[in-house]
């Protein structure tokens, strides 16, 4: 049996190397395609024995180049980071082979390819990360990778979109070396595990450092991760990018940087200090707004990724709300709505995307009678939107039941009361998508099912909404973990 | 007077807060997009200016085991300011290189002309 040890960083490497190969093969398509999915794949396989050894064994830390804490970088792969790196890695292979055999949507393959590698790559660093500053670099890689793979589409709408995400982004990260800065002058180190110890002797001496470091760290990932009032570049980039990339962005990116955020909250700064700040609540005030507002808008759209677009600000705030609570159940909520809301708006995505290309209509009004000449994807399509909604039986039931338990743990019965509310927002603008497909007139009698290779991820993501709504007890105990790590 | 020292003593702070401030009021109220990036440059080296102002000692010498130095700067915040630049860096020729697409596109840099061409669009 050969040793683990090297396996987080090799999740890293393999992916970036890949990345810097792929480029030169603009000549041979098909062997950048294949070490394109290959890397995935790999990545994949490394990522689930990570997580099997990290529950058999406890939390893993790699010491990069041999030098331990105080002086090298480490990674810290605790069951957080190794739950939210298999759900990275499963999520994205699925995403690598839609993005390998839909049809193409931007003027340089291999280029693209390229960039979702580097972004995957950037977010397995993320995760893992165990010093600040290096979580910092892979936000960084995160960022450029994530707007490149809007601005690749090359449309006017998606240029001018990814340019303002790429100031917005670009003042969050500033806000965020900003309060690394004050975190490291009163700390003096920037190894995550060592700030915390040194921050529960100096926190009460400096709390003016700590304050407005919290508060620049929550509103530099809070734009990153677009929690409501910042989310303003949201809908427009995902709603314009290729396929592919607004798949990647809705499903994992935004999440990877609320993960950052609640792993600088429980590694760096302790839970006490999030205990005893206001911050918890102006969290609360904002997730709630979130889900309300994300909703509301969504009503309104007609054009389909847009109102995806609008629901990943409402999901978004979804999972904020757990973490934010902070009862045993709402934190595993919101742990289960990382990976649930990866699948289903993924699925929702890839399934859209390829709607629109069969058939040219962008607008839910146009899709009369579709759902017969499209049968199996728009069968993926409800599913996703009736696991969106939270139907019993679907992924999005179980992640919804635990938020609501625990806001009823947390004695905040309000919170419930909103989830249910928000349920009901959601069949408000995911039922017409649907009913329009399946009745009325059939207007588009020429439009075909794309190749069984392009419905293939439909399919599979499709049948893990069903999965994990009948049987979330498979990864349950990586769950349970995380939940613990951030609520003890 | 006291403020005054104080202000002196913590004058590198003090600049990096001006400087940050210069640059989210050119960033709010310019409409051209190349000012706002060279907004968004000054806010980045008031945040460089303030990591590296951690480290700084008055008098202080590189950090190299000499006989009788005593006095030492922290390399550590300007080794990673190096990194910090490095990132600025490509985050403004990334942005720059939109720029250019969006003038071909638009046939404009003023933002507010940008979102009206768009709005119109989209009506």
């Amino acid at each position: 049996m050969f040793s683990l040890t090297h396996a987080p960083i090799l999740m890293v490497v393999i992916l970036l190397t890949a990345a810097f190969i792929v480029p030169l093969l603009r000549k041979h398509l098909l062997v950048a395609k294949a070490l394109f999915l290959g890397a995935g794949l790999l990545v994949t396989i490394l990522s689930f024995l990570v997580a099997w050894n990290v529950l058999e064994n406890g939390t893993m830390v790699y010491n990069v180049g041999g030098w331990a804490a105080p002086h090298g970088i480490a990674l810290v792969v605790d069951a957080f980071a190794a739950y939210v790196s298999l759900v990275i890695s499963v999520i994205s292979l699925v995403i690598f082979w839609f993005a390998v055999f839909a049809p193409r949507e931007v003027k340089h393959e291999v280029g693209y390819y390229a960039l979702i590698l580097l972004l995957t790559a950037a977010m397995h660093g993320i995760v893992m990360a165990g010093d600040i500053f290096n979580l910092f670099v892979f936000v960084e890689i995160s960022s450029l990778a994530a707007v490149a793979i809007i601005a690749v589409k090359g449309t006017k709408e998606s240029i001018e979109a990814s340019f303002r995400y790429l100031i917005l982004s670009a003042l969050g990260s500033g806000g965020l070396l900003f309060s690394i800065a004050l975190l490291f002058m009163v700390t003096g180190h920037l190894n995550m595990d060592l700030m915390r110890q040194t921050l529960e002797v100096t926190a009460g001496q400096y709390p003016l450092n700590v304050l407005t470091a919290l508060a620049f760290m929550v509103v530099g990932l809070g734009v990153k991760s677009a929690l409501f009032p910042l989310h303003i570049w949201l809908p427009d980039a995902h709603a314009n990018a290729p396929t592919a990339s607004s798949a990647l962005l809705s499903g994992l990116v935004v999440k990877v940087y609320i993960v950052a955020l609640m792993r600088i909250a429980y590694m760096t700064l302790g839970m006490e200090l999030f205990y005893l700040l206001p911050i918890r609540q102006i969290l609360l005030v904002m997730a709630s707004l979130a889900i309300v507002a994300g909703s509301v808008f969504a009503i309104v759209q007609d054009n389909i990724k847009r109102l995806l677009a609008f629901s990943t600000v409402a999901q978004v705030g979804y999972i904020f709300l757990g973490f934010s609570l902070l009862s045993a159940r709402a934190v595993e909520g919101a742990v289960w709505h990382i990976l649930i809301h990866a699948i289903m708006k993924t699925l929702l995505f890839l399934a859209v995307g390829v709607v629109i290309h069969q058939s040219g209509y962008k607008k839910i009004s146009q899709l009369h009678g579709l759902g017969r000449r499209m049968p199996l994807t728009f069968a993926c399509i409800t599913l996703g939107a009736l696991s969106m909604v939270g139907i019993p039986g679907t992924a999005g039931f179980i992640s919804k039941l635990y938020l609501a338990l625990g806001a009823l743990d947390a004695g905040q019965a309000i919170f419930a009361v909103l989830i249910l509310l928000s349920s009901l927002l959601s069949a408000v603008y995911y039922f017409p998508l649907i009913i329009t497909a399946y009745f009325g007139h059939d207007a588009s009698p020429t439009v075909v099912e794309p190749s069984l290779a392009v419905q293939l991820p439909l399919v599979v993501l499709a049948i893990a909404v069903l999965f994990y709504g009948l049987m979330p007890s498979i990864l349950l105990p990586l769950v349970r973990q995380t939940a613990l790590l951030i609520t003890r | 007077m006291e403020i005054l020292e104080r202000l002196y003593g913590n004058i590198y702070y003090l600049t990096s807060v001006i400087l940050f401030v210069i640059g989210f009021h050119t960033m709010l109220t310019h409409r051209n997009l190349i000012k706002k990036l060279m907004a968004l440059n000054i806010m980045d080296t008031a945040i460089f200016l303030f990591f590296v102002a951690i480290g700084y000692r008055q008098g202080g010498q590189a950090p190299i085991l000499l006989p009788g130095v005593t006095s030492f700067v922290n390399p550590v915040p300007s080794a990673l300011i190096l990194t910090g630049i490095v990132i600025s860096v490509s985050f403004t020729a990334f942005a720059l290189a939109l720029v250019v697409l969006l003038y071909k596109h638009y046939g404009t840099l003023d933002s507010d002309e940008i979102i009206a061409i768009r709005g119109k669009k989209h009506v």
